[in-house]
């Protein structure tokens, strides 16, 4: 069944009726979503920069539709013991700001060069690549969903994985789980070179660089370099949910490494990715009468 | 960027690199006996098609409506690509571009993925679990899959295309109404078989089947990234006029 009803700034309930062209409308509407910062379904409660003029999220009554609460059944298992990442999952990652996931009370230890980065970027919004339709990197996250493609039959048997994203942009991750090291000589990507292991079958490590530094961690231009060196660490406490625990390091913005934290919760059984491309009809570029920021480059 | 027009990007599409050499080697069967259509224990199952796209379809005679042949014309004429702009392409073409897909089958889960790499970069979705097709659909480019095994042929039947993507580089129309039927045979190791009926009678007057073959990539072989929409040359980047831009 379609989840049309996650799309919550649909103002009037009877416009979900098939008509045609509907299906780019609602497509339409998300991408305008991403470009307001308050659009923020998987971090409902937290709010936003609060201008955003349709009002707080769910003012308009529509409100995404809550996944049901799993979290008290037990971690799903794989026939050798291996967790199972299977199913949709949303949230997972930094949407706003990645400093969100830091422990209480701590900053993220920028040097200067970034400092005066995200000053920059505070003022150019619109630079975003996001916005632009380009992948969003890793650990960033969005409010649309995702999900794993993991062998079941069991840990060691696959020698890939791969995270199917909803949006931005409807494409995947490929994550390599064959011993694998990276190799020698980068060609700087937006998801980088991953390579993967199972801890204790608990605990997916997933070990990335070769990033290009192109993408933003978070709406706010907190930035990286292609030195980015991203180890994440998946599990899986309950049925509902997920967690990841991010360790970034990049000597050229960051004094040290940091960790950060960030949770997914399982949606619907009968959810499913949607078909997503924000290079159809995206608002936010020429359309919308913005500046291109890679024109040129 | 798009791809060039010969296949462009690190992955030369078409003869030469990759391809099986020596006596075809058998199609791999699981330890149930079933048909491996993606990876096999040793190898990766990363698939590039004989030639580049198809241009057209490869067909003599298309039984076009009469008024399709005027979209065909049109289209020859005024190439408004939706391909090079980046938007994804159902069907046919996400398998018919120089760099390939790579085909995943989860079988305890009844879902097989088709990744692809050029183009939207992005992913289809084919459900083995029995389903049928929802009543309504939002009409989407890769439209609504689902399969299931006629002994060893993968059967995929897909509805809920919509109109916006080209069959091929000229233009080849289709509407909402299409309707596909692939079959997918793996014929040995190396040679993926892919017959396609299209059924779509907005556009023509019957339906009609097309063929093409796929080759494995050799072991070693992965997908790259590869995002079209950062800087395509083809698009406002290259003067063009982007035709969904209204």
């Amino acid at each position: 069944m379609r989840r049309l009803l996650r799309k919550s700034q649909i103002p009037n309930p009877k416009s979900q009726i098939q008509t045609p062209g509907f299906g780019t409308w609602v497509l339409g509407f998300g991408i305008f979503c991403l470009a307001l910062p308050l659009c923020l379904l998987a971090q409902e409660g937290r709010g936003g920069r609060g201008n955003n003029p349709l009002g707080a999220v769910g003012a308009l009554g529509g409100g995404g539709r809550r996944a049901p609460d799993r979290s008290k059944e037990p971690t799903p298992r794989l026939a050798d013991g291996t967790i199972s990442l299977n199913g949709l999952w949303v949230g997972g990652g930094p949407v706003e700001d990645i400093a969100a996931g830091l422990p209480k009370g701590e900053k993220l230890p920028l040097l200067p060069a970034a400092v005066k980065l995200m000053e920059y970027r505070a003022q150019h919004e619109s630079d975003d690549p996001h916005l632009w339709c380009m992948p969003m990197g890793v650990p960033r996250s969005t409010p649309y969903p995702f999900k794993f493609v993991q062998d079941m039959t069991g840990s060691t048997a696959s020698s890939h994985l791969y995270i199917l994203h909803e949006g931005n942009i409807h494409s995947f991750r490929q994550i390599f789980m064959d011993g694998r090291k990276h190799p020698a000589e980068l060609d700087p990507t937006w998801f980088g070179h991953s390579i993967g292991r199972w801890e204790n079958k608990d605990t997916l490590v997933i070990d990335t660089v070769g990033f290009n530094d192109k993408f933003w961690f978070d709406r706010n231009g907190t930035p990286h370099s292609e030195q980015l060196h991203i180890v994440e660490r998946w599990t899986r406490p309950n049925m509902g949910t997920l967690v990841n625990a991010v360790t970034i390091e990049d000597p050229m913005y960051y004094s040290k490494a940091f960790t950060v934290t960030f949770t997914a919760r399982l949606q619907g059984p009968n959810d499913e990715i949607l078909e997503n491309i924000c290079q159809e009809n995206n608002q936010y570029g020429p359309a919308g009468g913005h500046q291109n920021p890679f024109f040129g480059k | 960027m798009p791809e060039g027009r010969a296949g462009g990007g690190a992955r030369q599409g078409g003869e030469g690199r990759g391809r099986e050499t020596g006596p075809p080697r058998p199609t791999p069967r699981s330890s149930s006996g079933h048909v491996l259509l993606g990876s096999t224990p040793e190898e990766k199952g990363v698939w590039l098609p004989r030639g580049v796209a198809p241009n057209p379809l490869g067909l003599k005679d298309t039984p076009f409506q009469p008024w399709a042949k005027a979209v065909f014309a049109d289209r020859e004429k005024n190439e408004l690509e939706p391909h090079t702009r980046c938007k994804p392409s159902g069907v046919l073409r996400q398998f018919l571009t120089p760099y390939g897909v790579e085909i995943v089958e989860l079988p305890e889960l009844q879902q097989i993925y088709v990744f692809d790499i050029g183009g939207p970069h992005t992913y289809k979705t084919v459900y083995m679990d029995g389903r049928s097709h929802p009543e309504s659909l939002v009409p989407t480019y890769y439209g609504h899959s689902i399969g299931w095994w006629e002994g060893d042929t993968l059967v995929i039947d897909t509805v809920g295309f919509n109109d916006k993507f080209w069959f091929d580089r000229k233009g080849t129309p289709h509407s909402e109404k299409l309707h596909t039927i692939e079959r997918w045979t793996r014929t040995n190791m190396g040679t993926l078989v892919n017959t396609v009926t299209i059924e779509d009678p907005t556009y023509y007057s019957k339906p009609f089947t097309v063929t093409f073959n796929a080759r494995l990539q050799a072991p070693g072989d992965e997908l790259m990234e590869y995002i079209c929409q950062e800087n395509n040359q083809y698009g406002t980047a290259g003067g063009h006029e982007n035709p969904f831009g209204k």
